[in-house]
């Protein structure tokens, strides 16, 4: 396990302050929530923690550490964007990924192929959307990693294939020995994933809590919330 | 087993009343196994951590035990299924009784309501008394 | 790890690279044609115009190495991986380098064919002065001869990936900052090789026997290389790729 902690962190690209003098401690064990609308600095976060951005002002850590190919280990990270070889099939990209993780499962990997419908021969650049979010979220998950970062896994997918990363999601998760941070600006298929969550707004935190205990407090569900905060 | 979480109140609560209902109804009885958390939390893909905090609940209000090894199961007492029951029913007189109070409607009214469309519901089903889906 | 790494960045290439070695051996086949057309000192002399484009091939390509990894977001998945950058960069290094010793090899194997098809190599052979000259010289020679080149081409290389890193730590007029990089690092080896002239001339000097056939007679001699510009140019690239590690490591974004 292992603990993320931002630092009074500050990022800006040009004049836009994507994250501004952010601090937060990210429980272990937990799933946590970043939401907040699309510009709210939440892909901006899960960069830093992955070592894929460094802040202008302030330390990112994880279990006191910034960001290395140390830490980067410890890291399992699912941006957004297509970030896979086109060139290669399913069974190539298994390969090529698995060689540099020493956390690698490969039981779970071959379970999450059959899961997802993965056909291993078929070429990355041929996937429908939806089958290559799942190979994307069977990546990230097929790891023990200690922090596991998902970008928007749902982002823009079919409802099938939707159902299939959430399954994943919760199936792979390993309370004992995993944190997991997903962003999304969908709240309500994913909100009975979170243990905790934190809205961002603007770079900034507007609330944060644990979402069961927000749910009792304020009698609504946290999409209600969301509306509420960014409405 | 189905949940349709309304996701306004926590989720861990809404596990437990569906475990009861389901008990009450008889749908599970004494000594039946319950799915693992993890198979549950699959199932209705819910963080394993909300699972894993209802189960713990249900354990120290007595509805299940753990068998190491073996599984969850619901309690073998005798009592269990009565109290269980008649918390739910507690619980659904309670709002009743708050929303009818609320409507205007006193003691007397509410009875003489009840029975009228208790008499009325059972002729449209036919002898069934509930209609809920559950677990 | 490694080899996978080094696996990726050829198979990447291999469309490209498949295509360059079909053109070279295009090529072949056309001067042969013309072998009854054009002068045979015509053909075996044009032959070797494509050995000209292999370094500008080099230059592109080690640009190209990177250039992609960003432009198909791929550097997403390249600066995730929990790699010392040593790995990455000397895979890429290595993928470039086998592909310009195939092409040399290529090129080497077509020119035998041509030769011996115009007859200068017969011709070269049936000389005496060839007859005078050792084997075991010949083998020396080509052996030196085939190291340099490839210290040539990954010195090319490695400035190449090193002003396309650089550039990427700007967020404007990377084009520019990258040529300029690359020009900069040009004028830096000229500068250093002197500076290593002036302040390693203590350095032992190496020796090269060179050959030559007077009136018939063989005869060596020693032909003395300044040891102190090389170690000081092999220096400045051991920290240029140094800070090229560091720099991808430590400081470039996605």
């Amino acid at each position: 396990m292992a603990t993320v902690v931002f630092e009074r962190v500050s990022k800006s690209f040009g004049r836009v302050r994507a994250v501004d003098e952010l601090s937060f401690t990210i429980r272990e064990g937990t799933i946590l929530g970043l939401l907040g609308p699309n510009g709210s600095g939440k892909s901006t976060m899960l960069k830093l923690i992955a070592g894929l951005y460094r802040p202008d002002a302030g330390r990112v850590t994880i279990d006191g550490q910034e960001p290395s190919p140390k830490t980067k280990a410890m890291v399992a990270y699912l941006p957004e964007i297509d970030y896979l070889y086109g060139w290669m099939t399913v069974r190539q990209t298994l390969e090529y990924v698995s060689a540099f993780y020493a956390d690698w499962d490969r039981e779970r990997a071959e379970g999450l192929l059959k899961f997802m419908g993965l056909d291993p021969e078929a070429r990355v650049s041929r996937l429908s959307k939806g089958m290559r979010a799942r190979l994307k979220i069977l990546l990230a998950m097929s790891r023990s990693a200690p922090v596991v970062l998902l970008d928007e896994p749902l982002s823009g997918i079919d409802p099938t294939s939707r159902s299939r990363v959430l399954r994943a999601i919760v199936s792979e998760f390993r309370a004992d020995s995993q944190t997991v941070v997903m962003s999304t600006h969908d709240v309500v298929e994913s909100e009975a994933l979170f243990d905790e969550v934190l809205f961002l707004k603007d770079g900034r935190v507007a609330l944060t809590g644990e979402a069961e205990r927000l749910r009792e407090e304020r009698g609504k569900s946290i999409q209600e919330l969301f509306e509420e905060v960014f409405g | 087993m189905q949940l349709r979480l309304d996701q306004h109140s926590p989720i861990y609560q809404q596990i437990i009343d569906e475990f009861k209902r389901a008990i009450a109804r008889g749908e599970l009885k004494p000594g039946d196994r319950i799915p693992s958390q993890r198979e549950l939390a699959s199932m209705v893909q819910v963080n394993p951590n909300t699972v894993q905090r209802a189960y713990r609940e249900m354990e120290q209000l007595g509805i299940t035990e753990t068998l190491r090894g073996q599984g969850t199961f619901v309690t073998q007492d005798a009592g269990l299924v009565d109290s269980v029951r008649r918390e739910m029913a507690e619980r659904a007189l309670v709002s009743f009784v708050q929303e009818m109070n609320a409507l205007g409607y006193g003691c007397e009214e509410m009875v003489e309501l009840v029975r009228e469309t208790y008499r009325r519901v059972l002729a449209a089903q036919g002898g069934e008394s509930d209609g809920d889906g559950g677990v | 790890m490694w080899w996978q790494q080094y696996k990726k960045e050829l198979m990447s290439h291999r469309g490209e690279i498949l295509l360059i070695a079909g053109a070279l051996v295009v090529w072949t086949a056309f001067l042969l044609s013309r072998l009854d057309v054009w002068l045979p000192q015509v053909v075996a002399g044009t032959y070797w115009v494509p050995m000209g484009f292999l370094p500008l091939w080099a230059l592109w390509t080690s640009v190209q190495l990177y250039r992609q990894e960003w432009r198909e977001n791929t550097a997403y998945l390249m600066l995730s991986l929990p790699a010392r950058a040593w790995v990455i960069t000397s895979a890429k290094l290595a993928a470039l380098l086998t592909a310009v010793v195939g092409f040399v090899l290529l090129i080497a194997a077509g020119g035998w064919l041509v030769l011996s098809r115009t007859g200068v190599l017969e011709a070269l052979a049936a000389s005496p002065e060839f007859a005078m000259i050792p084997r075991e010289w010949m083998v020396k020679m080509a052996l030196f001869a085939g190291a340099v080149m490839l210290a040539g081409f990954a010195a090319v290389a490695l400035a190449a990936q090193f002003a396309y890193v650089f550039s990427r730590l700007f967020s404007r007029f990377r084009g520019l900052v990258m040529v300029w990089t690359w020009i900069l690092l040009v004028w830096l080896v000229g500068r250093v090789s002197e500076l290593g002239w002036l302040l390693l001339g203590w350095l032992p000097d190496i020796y090269v026997r060179s050959l030559h056939i007077v009136f018939g007679i063989p005869e060596f001699a020693l032909v003395k290389i300044e040891s102190g510009p090389i170690v000081a140019v092999a220096l400045f690239f051991g920290g240029l790729y140094t800070l090229l590690n560091a720099m991808l490591e430590r400081a470039v974004e996605v």
